[in-house]
């Protein structure tokens, strides 16, 4: 169809729904109403959509942890900073045209973990709940059967087509969801040697720091951002930061980096200050490795002892550094620390890192062309977070509910349960429960504050604080994964091969057959 | 950004002025444990007592509390940055924690660096209004051994606890609530 008949075809559409609205007798209350017209312009603009089948570049985006009920609270959460009431706020990938649900299940538990579920979104196959890139054949931390069984990875396939590469994490880099983008490893806690048992050594497993350090496909992976660094640097040496590393190996992986790359224009640095001196117009290869560990929360980043990068200005220098390659690029773009928020039953920090996570979509949106680049974005499993009670609208999405009257206006005091209590809008199934740590810093870990389930008067309680923590059911010393659905979102070229109900292993067949990665379609 | 070395610009400069806020001379301190009476008068009814350990090198420092499961131990001690980390010596595993982040631990950790004075353990103190009375000192090589034993412990973040449940030691610490008072 030629656009020119394309736009024919839109308007005369558009004309059928406007004159039926007329000629079916919509009330005026109806049809002047902002909902009203406000739906009759997203058909017009679903309508406009064309379908576009060839991407150049791919941006794969994970909010790990990141549920349905994160979106929707993390959108009301940033409609409300904003300064709106907040539900009708939308996150940037929520503009998306294309969506569907996502199954998540591993091959063998019902609720799954990171590790699977990127190996099913990176290689279109899904596998056990702790495994790397390994086929599902295998036994979990066995090094002697997963030989034999590696997966190809949509990094690899895209490497190989000469396509740039770039990884970004809030976690650490080797952390399950970065490494199943380009590790094999029958077991996500080998991430450097110090965690490899001595028989798989000897069998010739790798520690997953090592396996990006010496990635062997095309030549190598552009752009690595992210934490981890104790993995990369021997048990000897104390970094900048003052934490020591991890291998037992002597290797000091970040030299090595800087070796392989000594020919290339090529940049290795660790904190905010060397990130944004980054030549991005002449650099084609970065390792940046922000912390010893995972990086910080959004919140507590202004807290970081070297600094370090937000998750937004990651994704836009790292797109600089790999758009300059014609062939196109393949980026996936990790917010880690969702899924830590809540395992930690703090609330505040998952949603604020979701926002941030939104903001790093934008600025990939900002600085890419849509007809050219298919953006992914999606989750790899849920938690058990929810959204309830009936809070009126508008109100505070990390508050108490408060509901509204028998005439349906808003009430000023909170509503109480049958305990005489009042209660957050939200909270968790299971977990740590109830702590409250003030506003400010560390809130997310609890040393000597043994688990608090059920319920407690948080009436005088600011429930919106950054180190509050909410109610859970459960006591568990870590509040879990979910397994209902994820959502995906997408827009580019082959977004609209995302719809219905589909299993998380299809991704990668929708990148494949988008980007032409294994060199031609399956059709 | 509280560090006023983060304005330095240069890069090498920034990172010895890192380097230079964080580095102290380890080389000092005598590896030894010293094992205190605490007579806890905070207790409802009498005075209760019971034997707290301190373990200490140049860069660990560990504090252990007689009848407790769990050992809370603080890696690069005497630097601004230190690691702390919670082991469990039943079950031979340490949860690392990010940074320490209340006032209240890092006023534990300042009352137990005052304990030793001139490179010894003082004889009387009050921490958290409870009495410390040193009973013994030991300066051997048993101290290093010890500590290098629990920092070969298998060792998960406290952010990744919850990823790791199909680990079955750290499954059972997490279902049965591991988390103790010092
Ligand atoms: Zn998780």
């Amino acid at each position: 169809m030629s656009s020119m008949t394309k736009t024919i075809v839109v308007s005369a559409l558009s004309a059928i729904i406007a004159s039926n609205a007329q000629a079916s007798i919509i009330p005026d209350a109806q049809k002047t109403s902002s909902w009203f017209v406000d739906g009759q312009t997203a058909i017009a603009k679903q309508l406009q959509q064309k379908k576009q089948e060839r991407a150049k570049n791919v941006i794969v985006f994970v909010g790990d942890g990141m549920g349905i009920s994160t979106i929707t609270a993390a959108r009301i959460f940033a409609g409300q900073l904003a300064g709106n009431s907040g539900e009708e706020y939308a996150l940037s990938f929520e503009t998306f045209p294309y969506s569907g649900h996502v199954k998540t299940y591993n091959t063998n538990q019902q609720t799954p973990d990171s590790a699977g579920t990127m190996t099913a979104m990176m290689t279109g196959v899904k596998t056990k709940a702790g495994v790397i890139n390994i086929a599902p054949d295998t036994d979990r931390a066995s090094c002697e059967t997963a030989q034999g069984y590696e997966l190809k990875t949509a990094i690899e396939l895209a490497e190989e087509k000469g396509m740039a590469t770039g990884i970004i994490s809030t976690a650490r880099i080797t952390h399950a969801t970065p490494a199943a983008t380009y590790a094999k490893v029958p077991e996500r806690n080998w991430e450097s040697d110090n965690n490899l048992p001595d028989y798989a050594v000897t069998l010739g497993c790798k520690d997953i720091a090592a396996q990006l350090v010496e990635f062997e496909v095309g030549d190598g992976i552009d752009v690595a951002m992210g934490g981890g660094r104790r993995h990369f640097i021997p048990e000897t040496k104390t970094d900048i930061e003052g934490k020591n590393g991890k291998r037992k190996d002597g290797r000091d992986l970040t030299i090595e980096w800087q070796q392989r790359y000594q020919q290339q224009a090529a940049a290795y640095i660790e904190n905010q200050a060397q990130f944004d001196n980054l030549d991005t117009a002449n650099v084609n290869k970065v390792l940046a490795l922000f912390n010893s560990s995972h990086m910080q929360y959004e919140t507590d980043r202004v807290n970081d002892v070297a600094g370090e990068p937000s998750l937004s200005e990651m994704t836009s220098k790292a797109i600089d550094v790999l758009s300059k390659d014609d062939d196109g690029f393949f980026l996936m773009v990790e917010s880690g620390r969702i899924d830590h928020g809540h395992h930690a039953g703090n609330a505040y920090r998952a949603l604020e890192d979701t926002v941030e996570f939104a903001n790093a979509v934008q600025a990939a949106m900002d600085k890419t062309n849509a007809d050219e680049t298919l953006i992914i974005v999606t989750a790899d499993h849920s938690h058990v977070f929810t959204i309830a009670g009936y809070p009126q609208r508008g109100n505070d999405i990390l508050g108490l509910v408060k509901g509204t009257d028998a005439n349906g206006n808003p009430l000023d005091e909170p509503t109480l349960a049958k305990d005489g209590m009042p209660y957050t809008t939200v909270g968790y199934t299971n977990g740590l429960g109830y702590a409250d740590y003030g506003q400010g810093n560390g809130g997310d870990q609890r040393y000597d504050d043994n688990a608090a389930s059920g319920r407690y008067d948080l009436t005088t309680v600011d429930t919106s604080n950054s180190g509050f923590h909410q109610e859970a059911l459960v006591p568990l010393s870590s509040e879990t994964h979910a397994g209902e659905d994820i959502s995906i979102h997408a827009q580019g070229p082959g977004a609209h091969l995302i719809n219905g109900v589909i299993e998380q292993n299809v991704i990668f067949h929708i990148i494949n057959q988008a980007a032409e990665l294994s060199g031609k379609k399956y059709q | 950004m509280k560090n006023k070395c983060f304005f330095i610009v240069i890069t090498l400069l920034y990172a010895e002025c890192l380097f230079a806020g964080i580095k102290t001379d380890t080389k000092s301190i005598v590896s030894q444990r010293a094992y205190y009476r605490v007579i806890d008068s905070e207790l409802q009814g009498k005075p209760k007592s019971y034997t707290l350990t301190v373990w200490m090198t140049g860069n660990m420092l560990a504090l252990e509390k007689a009848g407790n499961s769990s050992i809370a131990l603080w890696h690069n001690w005497q630097t601004s940055k230190p690691t702390l980390f919670q082991v469990f010596k039943e079950h031979d595993y340490r949860i690392e924690f990010e940074r320490i982040h209340t006032q209240k631990h890092q006023r534990l950790l300042a009352q137990l660096q005052a304990l030793l004075q001139d490179g010894s353990f003082v004889q009387r103190a009050t921490i958290n209004n409870k009495q410390l009375i040193l009973q013994r000192l030991i300066k051997d090589d048993m101290v290093e051994l010890q500590i290098n034993r629990w920092s070969d412990y298998k060792t998960y973040d406290y952010a990744d606890i919850g990823d790791n449940e199909a680990d079955p030691v750290l499954a059972k610490l997490i279902h049965q609530g591991f988390i103790q008072k010092i």
